[in-house]
């Protein structure tokens, strides 16, 4: 190969990868939006939470009832949650997200996401839930420390998850033993 | 007419490749591109800014670059060597099937001594001739964590011979590495390829993860299209256990076993080589967060390989490292020492050997650097020295000044000088070769270290939330290089050439969508050596490197991706420019069942990347692979 035709037919190469990709980019660029990492991994943990759960059949109104996935306080999830839960199904059930305050019936949730905001009052949302069917899980690891069943926690770049075994036990719902060996363990006197 | 043809098939495929994620892009958009994931891969995730750079990275004060398994394999890279295309400024040169010239600004020619290769701690340096046999470097892929590449010295920290560059391969730990993994394919080039591993936990607080792998490759072509019989197997096996101690303290022990053929032409002849190994390493420290504490490790490696030709090198290294860190207000400190133990036992051929065969080498080393806060979050200054003893050029020093600002989370400026140097290795010192009346080389046993005085100055910026620039520029001023000297009959090795070698790197990062993240970068290198030096650095290297990939997801089962590679010629050993293309696609069929189809080089039947003789093609090839993680 002489050199002059290699250098020409690299160039050419080069230039039509480089135009088409700034050019893609260009028109596509128009349309970006912004999303939360951080949200989408937490939002993806909560959609495995379920998967790995079980929960008795007393607690859906029949076969095809949806799973019920509360959100109590101000959670930094907002609509990513929707998103993801969007037409998924789960134990082929369809999934409802839905905002509570401590007000509402909280047993009536199959997942219970507690935001940071709820920090003081956790114990009374833990005592609500006393016996319930319903899987609480902490926005932040002390949560778990404090009677959730699961926290998640952003440690240095990742997010990991805690559980309570306690907490685990006195509920009505049945976690997968995965989740558990994965889980980075708590007892009530924390870590 | 055939270049017609050539540039038009490119641009379709160009067209394809970069253009289709924009596509999909309307559907994906609603979605989460995360909850396909598996809670291990969810715990595995790092969680980055939105241009894709780690936030902990960002302001890091070196020339760093991170490949991370993912990046790995999207890329479709099966070794670690090859993954090392994907850092600007690296050059991967391969030189056969199993052999590879890698070097970091420059000098990846001779032996490619002035870089360190850590895995998981473990240095990977053979003082034969104080370089890294790659064909015997590898890992599970599965459970590789990162490789973390820094761009020029790190001696600082690491030691001797990390001159131009530190490679650090980290594997996950096990407690991210649960459960079953099943992998294996086979291809044109990757004949056949498999892996398996699984991972438990024992108690409430030991995880473990055992696991085994083996490779067929195919040899490669020569230039003259004769079959360069340089194809190669190996078989590994190793475990890792990874205990959170009750006492705050984290424990690893880990270690691995490997035994492979290895293909040559010796004198036009088909010949197998041999290498095996096997290593166990214990660390025990205080966990990664803590403010203050320590960490002791120790490792003992042995490496065993008779080369087609007869040649004989077995080594067996003992190594134990102490590190304490203090994090005060003001100050970070941290210090260590440590001891090395190598000893080996050389078998030459005829007119090849080492005079004396079998030699061990202690080296004790020390050091300490402190990061001083001059203003609170915005400016740094970090001072540091390697102070270390070596039987073969006896007491080096090798001190380092790096200076920093991030006047905010989106900007970190640094500048650096360093003075690292490369210890002389047994090649240097014992190597004789005799070809009776026409040739005859012995090594010099009075050698100095090589020694390299590094001015370095880096910017990274994140512009957008989208796109984040890297830049990272250099002057290193060689001295005291490896020459050649006397006449051809009494040939040796004196310290008389040295260098200078200027350059600088760019690299971005663009995130236009979750889903889609384009990867550009160019390198630049100069090198003018006064006298020619051993390693030829004007030689070895290309002066232009530029790459650009493109990462994909179509929904949440189809990821699309490729990678172009540009090396500019290397005048020196007559190789021309070339562009190698990448590409693959991955399909999710079910949840844990995983199909890849991977094409490398696609653009050409076959290109030489570095001079040698005989000189073999990088060949067009494709494989097929299947996971299974259930």
């Amino acid at each position: 190969m002489k050199p002059r035709l290699a250098i020409s037919r690299l160039l050419a190469g080069l230039s039509a990868i480089l135009t088409c990709v700034v050019l893609t980019a260009s028109v596509v660029h128009a349309a970006d939006a912004q999303e939360s990492t951080v949200a989408k991994i937490k939002s993806a943990y909560l959609l495995n939470f379920l998967r790995f759960t079980d929960w008795p059949s007393w607690s859906f109104d029949d076969q095809t009832s949806a799973l019920r996935v509360c959100v109590i306080g101000t959670d930094s999830l907002g609509g990513i949650l929707d998103q993801t839960m969007d037409d998924e199904l789960v134990h082929g059930r369809p999934i409802d997200v839905l905002r509570v305050t401590v007000d509402d019936p909280l047993q009536h949730c199959h997942l219970l996401y507690i935001a940071a905001s709820e920090e003081s009052r956790l114990n009374d949302i833990v005592s609500k839930l006393n016996g319930s069917s319903t899987l609480t899980v902490g926005e932040t690891a002390g949560f778990a420390s404090d009677g959730a069943m699961l926290a998640l926690n952003r440690e240095d770049d990742r997010i990991i998850f805690y559980a309570n075994r306690d907490a685990i036990r006195a509920g009505q719902v049945r976690l997968s033993s995965k989740i558990l060996q994965l889980a980075k363990m708590v007892d009530r006197r924390g870590r | 007419m055939e270049q017609h043809n050539l540039s038009w098939s490119r641009l379709t495929a160009c067209v394809t490749l970069f253009l289709t994620p924009f596509v999909s892009y309307a559907d994906d958009h609603i979605g989460n591109a995360y909850a396909g994931l598996s809670l291990e891969e969810l715990m595995a995730t790092r969680v980055t800014s939105v241009a894709g750079v780690e936030e902990s990275l960002f302001d890091t004060p070196a020339a760093l670059t991170v490949v991370t398994r993912e990046d790995m394999l999207r890329a479709g890279h099966r070794s670690i060597p090859e993954a090392l295309r994907l850092v600007p400024g690296t050059f991967v040169g391969r030189d056969d099937s199993n052999t590879w010239s890698i070097g970091t600004r420059g000098f990846s020619g001779g032996f490619g001594n002035k870089q360190l290769v850590l895995i998981d701690g473990r240095t990977t340096y053979d003082l034969l001739f104080s370089g890294t046999f790659w064909d015997v470097q590898d890992v599970m892929l599965e459970d590789l964590d990162r490789i973390e590449v820094v761009r020029g010295p790190g001696a600082t920290l690491w030691g001797a011979n990390a001159v131009n560059g530190v490679i650090n391969i980290t594997t996950r730990d096990a407690q991210q590495t649960q459960g079953l993994y099943v992998g294996g394919g086979s291809g044109s080039y990757e004949r056949l390829f498999g892996e398996f591993r699984y991972g438990g936990r024992a108690g409430d607080s030991t995880w473990y993860r055992i696991w085994s792998k083996h490779f067929e490759r195919d040899e490669y072509d020569l230039f003259n299209g004769a079959p360069g019989r340089d194809d190669w197997r190996m078989t590994r096996s190793g475990f890792r256990v990874d205990q959170e101690r009750r006492d705050g303290l984290h424990l690893t022990v880990q270690g691995d076993v490997y035994d492979g053929d290895i293909g040559e032409l010796v004198n036009g002849v088909e010949a197998d080589g041999e290498a095996s190994g096997h290593n166990i390493l214990a660390r025990l420290g205080s966990g990664e967060h803590a403010s203050q504490g320590w960490t002791l490790q120790s490792y003992y490696d042995h490496t065993d390989r008779i080369t087609a030709g007869g040649f004989v090198i077995e080594r067996d290294t003992f190594d134990i490292d102490f590190r304490r860190f203090h994090d005060g207000e003001k100050h970070n400190v941290i210090w260590g020492f440590g001891y090395r133990y190598t000893d080996d036992m050389t078998a030459g051929t005829t007119g090849l050997i080492f005079s004396p065969s079998s030699r061990s080498a202690e080296t004790l080393s020390g050091f300490i650097q402190d990061t001083i806060t001059l203003q609170d979050d915005s400016l740094f200054l970090m001072l540091g020295s390697k102070f270390e003893h070596n039987d073969f050029s006896g007491f080096e020093m090798q001190p380092s000044v790096r200076l920093w600002h991030t006047p905010d989370e989106r900007r970190t400026t640094w500048a650096a000088i360093s003075r690292p140097v490369r210890t002389p290795s047994r090649t240097d010192e014992d190597l004789a070769i005799e070809i009776p009346g026409l040739f005859s080389f012995s090594g010099n046993p009075n050698l100095d270290a090589e020694e390299l005085l590094a001015y370095e100055f880096g910017h990274r910026r994140q512009l957008t939330d989208e796109l984040t620039v890297d830049f990272a520029a250099f002057y290193n001023d060689y001295d005291r290089l490896l020459a050649t000297a006397g006449p051809q009959t009494a040939l040796t090795f004196d310290n008389s050439a040295s260098a200078g070698a200027a350059g600088f790197e760019l690299a971005t990062l663009w995130r236009p969508f979750s889903n889609w993240q384009l990867k550009a970068s160019y390198s630049y290198l100069n090198v003018a050596d006064d006298n020619e030096p051993v390693d030829e650095p004007d030689g070895g290297s290309p002066q232009h490197l530029a790459q650009l990939g493109s990462f994909s997801n179509l929904g949440e089962r189809l990821r699309i991706d490729a990678v172009a590679y540009y090396a500019s010629e290397i005048e020196a050993d007559n190789i021309d420019a070339y562009v190698r293309l990448d590409a693959g696609i991955t399909w999710q069929a079910f949840d844990g069942i995983e199909l890849r189809l991977r094409g490398q080089n696609l653009l050409d039947p076959g290109h030489p990347e570095v001079g040698g003789n005989p000189l073999a093609e990088v060949p067009r090839a494709v494989y097929l692979e299947l996971r299974l993680q259930p």
